[in-house]
C-alpha cells in the first residue's frame, strides 16, 4: 500500500501540491488526470523523492528512501535511460540495480514493440523511444509503476497496443499510476480516476461506480472542473459580434 | 562490487571512444606538425629541439586536446541528450553521490592516460629529431637537456623535480573531481565552473618555469577549488529540490 499523507510541496512560493491525501493500493491501474500544471508530475516526484515537500509518503508503513525505491519505477515523457546505451546494455545494468528485474518481460516486451537490441537508444525513433522507457519501467519489477505522459508523441495504434500489453502482462501485485490526457483512450483500461486540480484531488472515483452511475469519464470531469459548456460559444459570440 | 563496477562502466561507456578519438587525433596532428617542421628545416642550420617543440606548436596542440578532454569528460553524464539520467541515478543501489565519484575516478584515469601518452609522444617525437640531426649537432645530453630547458616538456615528464610530479598528480585528481562535480551540477539545475578554473590553472601552470613556489601554490589552488567542489557535491546532494 502507498500511503500518501498531507503532502504538500511549494516551488518557491508557487504552491504544487496542497496537503494531498491518497491512498494507492496494489493491484489497480490508476489514471492520474488534471490539466498541465495541475500537479501530476510533482506528485510523482514527490512518490519517487526526487524533490523535498511536506508531509509523509509510505511503502507498507515505511518511508520511501533507497532500501525500497527500487519497488517503484518510473517511465516519462521526459525519459529516463541512458542514451548512449544500448537496451541489452541496459538490461545488464538494470539487472544489477534492480534485483527483481523481469529479463523474460524485458525481452518480450523489446520482441513485441520490434525494438533493436544491440543499437544505442539515442539513434531511436521519438517513439520508440517512448516504448522502450516504458519497457524498462514494466520490466524493472516494482511493485508501483509510475507513467507520466509516457506515450506523448506516438501514434494511436502503437497506445492501443500498449494499453493491451499492459493489461495482459500486469501481475496482480503490480499498480500502474498512469498521468495522462487521453481520457477517452484509457477510460477502459483503468480501474479509477484521480482528478487533481491546482495541488488538490478534487476527484477520486472507482471506474464501477462510474459505470453504475452511468457517466462516462469525460462527463464526470466535466462535471467536476465544472466544466461550462456555452463558453466557447459566449467567447465566439463576443469575438465576432454575431449573435 | 559489481554494482559499483557497472557505474563506472557506464560513464566509460558514454565517453571512452571520444577520449580514444581525441588522443588518437592529437597524436597525428602533433606528428605531422613536427615532422613537417623537423623536414623543413635546414640541416646546416638546426634548431634546438626545445626550440622545435615551440615551432611547430606543440604546446598549443596539447592545450587545445586538453580543453576538448574537459568538455567531453564534463559533458559525460549531463542531460544534454534528452533523457533526465537523474531519474535513473536516483533509484540505482548505489547512491548518486557514490556514482559522482566512481565518475571521478573515471575521469582521473582519463586524464592521467591523456597526460602519459602526452609525454611518451614527446619522447618519441624527440627520437625523431635525434635520428634526422646530424651526429654533430647532437649529444647524450640533447634529450634530457630539453626537458629541462622547456617549460611544457618538463611539466610532461619533470624528471627529478619530486614537487613537479606532486603536482601533477594533484592536477590529475581535481580535473577528475571537478569534472565529475559539472555533470553533477548541471543534472541538478545549478552552474559548475571549477573545471574550467583547474583547466585555466593547468594551462597557466604548464607553461611556468621550473620553481618550487608556482607548484605550490598550484597545489594549494587545485586542493581548494577540488575540495569545494566535493562539499558541493555532499551539500546538494542532501538538499536536492
Amino acid at each position: 500500500m502507498l500511503e500518501i499523507k498531507k503532502v504538500s510541496k511549494y516551488y518557491g512560493t508557487k504552491r504544487a501540491l496542497d496537503q494531498v491525501n491518497l491512498c494507492l493500493p496494489q493491484g489497480e491501474i490508476i489514471g492520474l488526470f488534471g490539466e498541465n500544471g495541475a500537479g501530476k508530475t510533482t506528485l510523482m516526484k514527490c512518490i519517487l523523492n526526487y524533490v523535498r515537500y511536506s508531509g509523509e509518503i509510505t511503502l507498507d508503513g515505511q518511508p520511501i528512501n533507497r532500501k525500497n525505491i527500487a519497488r517503484i519505477s518510473f517511465a516519462t515523457c521526459e525519459h529516463s535511460f541512458f542514451p548512449t546505451l544500448t537496451p541489452q546494455a541496459h538490461k545488464e545494468f538494470y539487472q544489477l540495480h534492480f534485483p527483481r528485474f523481469d529479463a523474460r518481460r524485458f525481452t518480450g516486451l523489446m520482441d513485441f514493440f520490434a525494438l533493436p537490441l544491440h543499437k544505442a537508444v539515442k539513434h531511436f525513433s521519438a517513439g520508440q523511444k517512448n516504448q522502450f522507457e516504458v519497457i524498462l519501467a514494466l520490466s524493472q519489477g516494482a511493485d508501483y509503476i509510475l507513467m507520466d505522459e509516457p506515450f506523448a508523441g506516438n501514434d494511436v495504434f502503437n497506445r492501443e497496443d500498449f494499453y493491451k500489453v499492459l493489461l495482459g502482462i500486469l501481475e496482480p501485485h503490480e499498480s500502474v499510476l498512469l498521468s495522462t490526457h487521453l481520457l477517452e483512450e484509457v477510460e477502459n483500461f483503468i480501474s479509477r480516476a484521480l482528478l487533481i486540480r491546482q495541488g488538490n484531488i478534487v476527484g477520486d472515483i472507482s471506474m464501477l461506480e462510474l459505470d453504475e452511475s452511468g457517466k462516462s469519464l469525460l462527463d464526470f470531469v466535466k462535471e467536476t472542473y465544472h466544466y461550462q459548456a456555452d463558453r466557447v460559444r459566449k467567447a465566439l459570440r463576443d469575438l465576432t459580434g454575431e449573435e | 562490487m559489481k554494482q559499483h563496477l557497472s557505474v563506472f562502466m557506464l560513464a566509460a561507456r558514454s565517453s571512452i571512444y571520444k577520449v580514444v578519438g581525441l588522443i588518437v587525433c592529437m597524436a597525428l596532428v602533433e606528428s605531422a606538425a613536427f615532422s613537417l617542421t623537423l623536414f623543413r628545416m635546414q640541416p646546416d642550420m638546426p634548431i634546438s629541439l626545445e626550440e622545435l617543440f615551440v615551432q611547430s606548436r606543440i604546446p598549443l596542440i596539447f592545450g587545445i586536446s586538453f580543453l576538448l578532454l574537459c568538455v567531453i569528460l564534463s559533458l559525460t553524464g549531463c542531460e544534454y541528450s534528452g533523457s533526465r539520467l537523474r531519474y535513473t541515478l536516483q533509484r540505482l543501489y548505489v547512491s548518486e553521490k557514490c556514482t559522482v565519484i566512481w565518475c571521478a575516478v573515471y575521469n582521473m584515469l582519463c586524464f592521467f592516460i591523456f597526460w602519459a601518452l602526452q609525454a611518451l609522444l614527446a619522447f618519441l617525437l624527440c627520437q625523431l629529431y635525434l635520428v634526422r640531426i646530424d651526429t654533430t649537432y647532437i649529444n647524450e645530453q640533447t634529450v634530457f637537456l630539453a626537458f629541462y630547458q622547456s617549460s611544457f616538456l618538463h611539466s610532461l615528464l619533470p624528471l627529478a623535480e619530486t614537487n613537479r610530479y606532486v603536482r601533477n598528480f594533484v592536477l590529475v585528481g581535481g580535473l577528475g573531481i571537478t569534472a565529475a562535480s559539472y555533470s553533477f551540477k548541471m543534472r541538478h539545475d545549478l552552474r559548475g565552473l571549477s573545471i574550467w578554473l583547474l583547466a585555466a590553472l593547468v594551462l597557466v601552470s604548464f607553461v611556468q618555469p621550473i620553481g618550487i613556489a608556482t607548484d605550490v601554490f598550484s597545489i594549494f589552488c587545485t586542493l581548494l577549488i577540488s575540495g569545494t567542489s566535493l562539499v558541493g557535491i555532499w551539500k546538494d546532494g542532501n538538499n536536492e529540490d
